[in-house]
């Protein structure tokens, strides 16, 4: 049933987004094959391909806009809405209802990026670019590693793997603050000022998460645990997850138990 | 045999604002059941509570014996007062939905009721008129096998054609292993088409039983003793 459910939550927000990236790389191709001339990448955004560089600039801001815009839109509107007679009644978990929107919430950013790195390509790519990388590659990265190595010790690629999942968790953190925010706002109490009433959940939410975050730092900091930041680090990106699950639990049980559909 | 839909002194209040008092009643297989009240009556909250969109402040609600959850989501049809479909999808989009989701539901059952009522199935939602919206709505609907429909003012916005159709596909799926729930205050409609009738008034269950035996006892019909029992 998950698995229909993200089926069809695709089909209903691909209609946006592919085209977007359709044009992204559209205007990137123009830029390569129309504005291009053997200069370096910083002399190149200087002569013509001005417009096209605004459109890009243009269509990656239209692009962080719209999955934010997306993300709240779908929730409120498939679930909170009219759809919701819908979406409530059929035969899922109300868990699943929540999941779907959040898995494919985050693929799309994970696919925005990954076009991201495409139109980069497609804009700076040559024979010395690709040299270029393979060199950062075989030469610059591993350096790198040994740097990394000597500051933190031998957790070097532990260290990146919790970057990259911090960023990661952080953006889910947010997606899945903002339902909770959503799912309070249709408390019956809050019923003329839903929009207002998710805003201020949200504010409220978010300052109680960072103030506990940065006391559960500052804590650590004082039993001497480190200043290692390795495992803030990792304290952080649990914290996450802890916040991820108590938020997500939070939502399900306000559309369990508390469903208000108009 | 066991009721189709069993409501044991089901109550609801919002803060202060008792929805439904103590309400209890069952409906058996086989019946088409009128669901009659003034606008406020508790119908939309019963109708809810059925469906799982509520929780009730108390009593409890049996569909088929099984407590509300998702077996008994399979085994209700349920048709609410609003667009509740995807607007941007095409009606072909839809039939593959419902399909997806629902186990007994009769695709071909459907398309032959948007062929009868000349529905194209490649247009959009979006593009179709309300009481088309609505109609096509009510045939996804009742293209389910299911134990229990529960349709919430199916013909209000519709033309009379129209609802007479409608009421004659009612009619026509009637079997004796389910039955139908029709909520409406357009009483003389639907009055021939249902078995048994219940009142709602303020939350409470004002009367209830069989319209043959309802019209007998007091010499007038369900429509003239609404009026009787709602008098403004």
């Amino acid at each position: 049933m998950l698995g229909k459910l993200i089926k069809y939550e695709f089909k209903a927000t691909g209609r946006t987004f592919l085209p977007l990236y359709g044009a992204i790389l559209l205007v990137a191709l123009i830029q390569r094959f129309l504005g291009r001339s053997n200069k370096g990448v910083f002399e190149e955004l200087n002569t013509l391909g001005n417009f096209t560089t605004l459109a890009l600039v243009g269509l990656f801001i239209a692009l962080v806009v719209i999955t934010l815009i997306v993300t709240i839109q779908r929730f409120q509107k498939n679930l909170l809405s009219d759809e919701g007679y819908l979406m409530f009644t059929l035969p899922v978990k109300i868990r699943s209802l929540i999941i779907t929107k959040m898995l494919v919430a985050v693929t799309w950013v994970i696919l925005s990026g990954i076009v991201g790195v495409i139109t980069f390509i497609v804009l700076f790519a040559t024979g010395e670019f690709f040299a270029e990388v393979g060199q950062m590659f075989s030469i610059f990265i591993p350096r790198m590693m040994i740097m990394l190595q000597d500051e933190v010790g031998r957790m070097g690629l532990f260290v990146i793997t919790q970057f990259a999942l911090a960023t990661f968790l952080m953006y889910i953190q947010f997606v899945v603050l903002i339902y909770l925010s959503l799912a309070i706002g249709q408390f019956p109490s809050f019923q003329k000022h839903r929009t207002a009433a998710s805003f201020i959940a949200f504010f409220v939410i978010n300052t109680a998460i960072n103030w506990i975050t940065g006391m559960t730092m500052l804590g650590s900091l004082y039993t001497g645990a480190n200043m290692d930041p390795t495992k803030s680090l990792f304290i952080a990106n649990i914290m996450a997850i802890i916040f991820i699950v108590v938020m997500f639990e939070g939502t399900t049980y306000i559309l369990k138990k508390h469903l208000n559909l108009e | 045999m066991e009721p189709i839909l069993e409501i044991t002194h089901v109550s609801k209040t919002y803060g202060k604002k008792e929805a439904l008092k103590d309400v209890s009643l069952k409906i058996e297989p086989g019946k088409v059941v009128g669901l009659l009240g003034p606008n406020g009556s508790g119908k939309s909250t019963l109708i809810k509570l059925i469906n799982g969109l509520l929780q009730p402040t108390d009593g409890q609600i049996l569909v088929a014996g099984q407590a509300l959850g998702i077996e008994t989501k399979k085994m209700i049809s349920y048709l609410p007062e609003r667009t509740y479909l995807n607007e941007w999808m095409k009606v072909k989009d839809l039939l593959g939905f419902f399909s997806d989701f629902y186990e007994d539901f009769d695709i071909e059952k459907a398309r032959q009721m948007l062929a009868t009522l000349k529905i194209d199935e490649d247009s959009k939602l979006k593009t179709l008129s309300k009481g088309t919206k609505e109609k096509v709505q009510l045939i996804l609907v009742m293209s389910r096998k299911a134990k229990l429909y529960v349709l919430d003012e199916p013909i209000g916005g519709v033309d009379p054609a129209a609802r007479d159709y409608i009421l004659n596909t009612i009619i026509k799926n009637y079997s004796e292993e389910s039955s139908v729930i029709i909520a409406t205050h357009l009483i003389q409609e639907v009055e021939n088409i249902c078995d048994d009738i219940i009142f709602l008034g303020y939350g409470e269950v004002r009367l209830q039983g069989n319209v043959d035996d309802i019209r007998q006892e007091k010499g007038q019909s369900i429509d003239a003793l609404f009026r009787e029992v709602f008098r403004c």
